[in-house]
């Protein structure tokens, strides 16, 4: 998962722009037409200057010495902020891995930006993913150090929340090419968390003839195209 | 009492207590006594402790559930059945597991670092399980040409692994949503023919 949490340096740029769906009218489907869908960031901006914080202290000492009071100071509030904030270590957390998956979003609706294909979208959202992880110094500390600490966000409940925040972030993207956009970023998301998390490596995901023949082969297959009828399925 | 009785008592012993008092509220006493036997043997099993009994409860109780997931898709006639009843055996199942389900509500950090020690080991056994089933299928013509049988039995079982402890919007309740999903989304670029 952890492949898809981090973007690169300096590619801040705001997704809305490199949104494709952002300026096609046929992606005013209910998905596109939430609000919070229409900006793939603005979905799953939590407390940007705690969030950072907390990357920054993880990066310095690890997750499992993390101290709640050191983000605190760190961020600049107290510590009665904090908690009113996020109340607990593991809200932080949490918090601070969403920020990473709203830069993990944002790197990806740049290098979309220039797909013309449902295939090339999909294998530039896996590189993307694959290419940042690298750079997430917090991130890549934790998988280093104990990756199994992050179990608690990946599986049950804190999976099923991670998925659907890459899955609201994702669906916009998705909406030229897919029936349905939200289906089709669920699926996406999921393919996306797993391949970074399993021991044993189904692709190897900096290769980008391996990834577009991975995409092509399993993936894309399983997307409905716009156009098409979408496969029966009860709504979100 | 053999050895490997008494090792199986107290992991059964270990699993009613933390069924009823979490990890956390566990002792090495309290498993000795659930599992009536000493303190002594608990150790000469377990000279780690109660970490070392708890992975190995937790190690024990995954290799129950996939062994019944394993009885019951063991006559299914090909692979998206044998995909669909594993993932609804999964759903009932743990949805059922009075273990899981306390310490998902009281202790999920404990639970999940336990749990990830067993994935490696998981996947490979569902792995080999769906390469056998993949190997049928492309005798019969029915896996699209291209298709590296030991890569998608990779895929699927990473992928519905991932579905089991993480849903998101696939109801594993729902037979039709699970067969969807199955035909439509997993299976789709391996099987030949529409709906797979």
């Amino acid at each position: 998962m952890t492949a898809v949490l981090r973007a690169p340096t300096g590619s801040a740029a705001d997704p809305a722009a490199a949104d494709p769906a952002a300026a096609d009218p046929a992606a005013a489907d209910p998905a596109a037409a939430d609000p919070a869908a229409a900006d793939p960031a603005a979905a799953i901006r939590p407390d940007a200057a705690l969030a950072e914080a907390t990357l920054a202290e993880i990066a310095r000492v690890g997750l499992a010495r993390l101290s709640v009071d050191a983000v605190a100071r760190a961020a600049g509030v107290s510590r009665a902020t904090l908690y009113r904030r996020c109340p607990g270590k593991p809200a932080l957390v949490g918090a601070a891995l969403d920020h990473e998956v709203a830069r993990a979003v944002a790197a990806v609706a740049v290098a979309v930006a220039d797909a013309r294909a449902l295939d090339d979208a999909v294998a530039a959202m896996f590189l993307t993913g694959a290419r940042t992880l690298a750079t997430s110094v917090a991130l890549g500390g934790i998988v280093a150090a104990d990756p199994g600490a992050l179990a608690p966000y990946l599986d049950f409940a804190g999976g099923d929340a991670l998925l659907a925040r890459l899955t609201d972030g994702l669906a916009p993207l998705l909406a030229p090419w897919a029936a349905d956009p939200r289906r089709a970023a669920e699926w996406v998301a999921r393919i996306g968390i797993d391949l970074c998390r399993t021991p044993t490596p189904l692709i190897d995901p900096t290769d980008p003839g391996a990834v577009r023949r991975f995409v092509a082969t399993f993936v894309t297959p399983g997307i409905a195209p716009r156009g098409s009828a979408a496969p029966k399925e009860e709504g979100p | 009492m053999s050895g490997p009785e008494a090792r199986a008592r107290v992991l059964r012993g270990a699993l009613d207590c933390v069924t009823r008092q979490g990890f956390a509220g566990t002792t090495v006493t309290d498993v000795a006594r659930a599992a009536g036997v000493s303190r002594a043997s608990v150790y000469r099993w377990f000279p780690g402790g109660r970490d070392e009994i708890f992975a190995a409860t937790v190690a024990a109780e995954v290799a129950r559930f996939y062994g019944a997931m394993a009885a019951a898709v063991a006559d299914a006639p090909d692979l998206a059945t044998t995909v669909e009843r594993a993932l609804g055996f999964a759903h009932r199942e743990l949805r059922a597991n009075a273990a899981l389900q306390a310490l998902l509500a009281t202790e999920p950090e404990p639970l999940l670092r336990f749990l990830d020690h067993e994935y490696a080991a998981t996947l490979g056994w569902v792995t080999d399980h769906l390469r056998s089933v993949l190997a049928a299928e492309a005798a019969a013509g029915r896996v699209r040409p291209g298709v590296d049988l030991d890569q998608a039995a990779g895929f699927v079982a990473t992928v519905g692994i991932s579905v089991m402890a993480t849903p998101g919007r696939c109801d594993l309740a729902d037979p039709a949503a699970v067969a969807t999903f199955v035909r439509q989304e997993l299976l789709a670029g391996i099987l030949v023919g529409p709906g797979a």
